[in-house]
């Protein structure tokens, strides 16, 4: 359900007002950011696709109805714009560039920047995160879109089991079970590359 | 408890949503078998490992980018009218033109064959009869 900050937000992007847009951006674009990428696994993908899903959420903002949070329903939009760039594409997730988190330069322009809970001081420290990194992101690609997207939204974005289920339409039960699934996954995958 | 009971349990003893009961049954379980102890270990640390993966965010021009796609798409005029559906438009109509001026030069080049074919048909015998 949508907060009364919320509804003041949407109204004035329904009034199309430009810094209500800027905001909007603003206060998502980590989210949305953060979940393309690590569904796609390529920054240049994941910049395009989040732009592709914020113009959406700017051309359809008056059929928001508030049945859900604000958060959740570009969730939704986010997750078609993944499923159908993959239905365009036509690929399976791990024939495309991969590229690890940390391997960006955020100095760069038109790159991503990287805000670090695992940034390390010690080299040799930091050339093991870079692995570890690159194996999870690996591995997470690995994963079939549907437990993918569950395992992405539950411990990568750290979602609740009820977001997760209105984000994908499924039952509670089906996304506990994917999850599940998806964690052993890659827990047998992160095993095999770490052995 | 068997090995794969114990092992459905995780998510739910890892959510902390599993009944005192069962928590009881499982933990007594994972104490006395290094199967199911390593599997719970393994499946831990790989939820963490995921957990702590870096958030990545955009460069900081993002938004600003987002704007001007939309400006761009909407003709500055944010998306007011349908523009995507007016680009659409545009294309159909190129399209629709192309082929009508498609057909047209392949009607024209059709007739024209048969005049040239005709006067050919018709020389044919005189050819024949000049030699
Ligand atoms: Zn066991």
């Amino acid at each position: 359900m949508e907060t009364r900050l919320e509804k003041k937000l949407i109204k004035r992007l329904q009034a199309r007002e430009p810094k209500a847009f800027d905001q909007l951006v603003l206060l998502f674009q980590g989210q949305v950011y953060n979940f393309v990428f690590r569904m796609l696994g390529s920054t240049a993908e994941a910049e395009d696709l989040a732009q592709e899903v914020f113009i959406s959420v700017f051309k359809h903002i008056d059929a928001f109805r508030g049945e859900s949070s604000l958060a959740t329903w570009i969730y939704r939009i986010a997750a078609n714009h993944v499923k159908n760039r993959r239905k365009y594409h036509g690929r399976r997730p791990y024939d495309r560039p991969l590229q690890s988190a940390s391997a960006l330069d955020p100095g760069r322009s038109g790159e991503g920047a990287v805000l670090g809970a695992g940034q390390v001081s010690r080299p040799d420290e930091m050339v093991e995160g870079l692995q570890l990194e690159r194996i999870l992101q690996e591995a997470i690609l690995a994963l079939d879109e549907e437990h993918r997207m569950v395992l992405v939204l539950r411990d990568v974005q750290n979602e609740s089991y009820d977001v997760i289920s209105e984000v994908t339409g499924l039952p509670l039960g089906t996304v506990k079970s994917r999850l599940h699934r998806a964690r052993l996954a890659l827990k047998e995958a992160l095993e095999e590359r770490t052995r | 408890m068997d090995h794969e009971r114990a092992q459905s349990l995780f998510m739910s003893y890892h959510d902390a949503e599993l009944p005192a009961r069962e928590v009881e049954a499982l933990e007594a379980h994972l104490a006395q078998c290094t199967e199911c102890s390593l599997a719970w270990q393994g499946y831990k640390a790989a939820v963490e490992e995921i957990s702590g993966l870096l958030k990545v965010t955009p460069a900081p021009d993002f938004s600003k980018r987002v704007q001007q796609a939309i400006g761009r798409r909407s003709r500055g005029r944010f998306f007011s009218e349908s523009s995507d559906s007016g680009g659409l438009g545009i294309a159909i109509v190129s399209v629709i033109l192309v082929l009508v001026f498609a057909l047209l030069y392949l009607l024209i080049a059709t007739s024209g064959e048969v005049k040239v074919v005709d006067p050919g048909a018709s020389s044919d015998p005189k050819g024949a009869a000049s030699p």
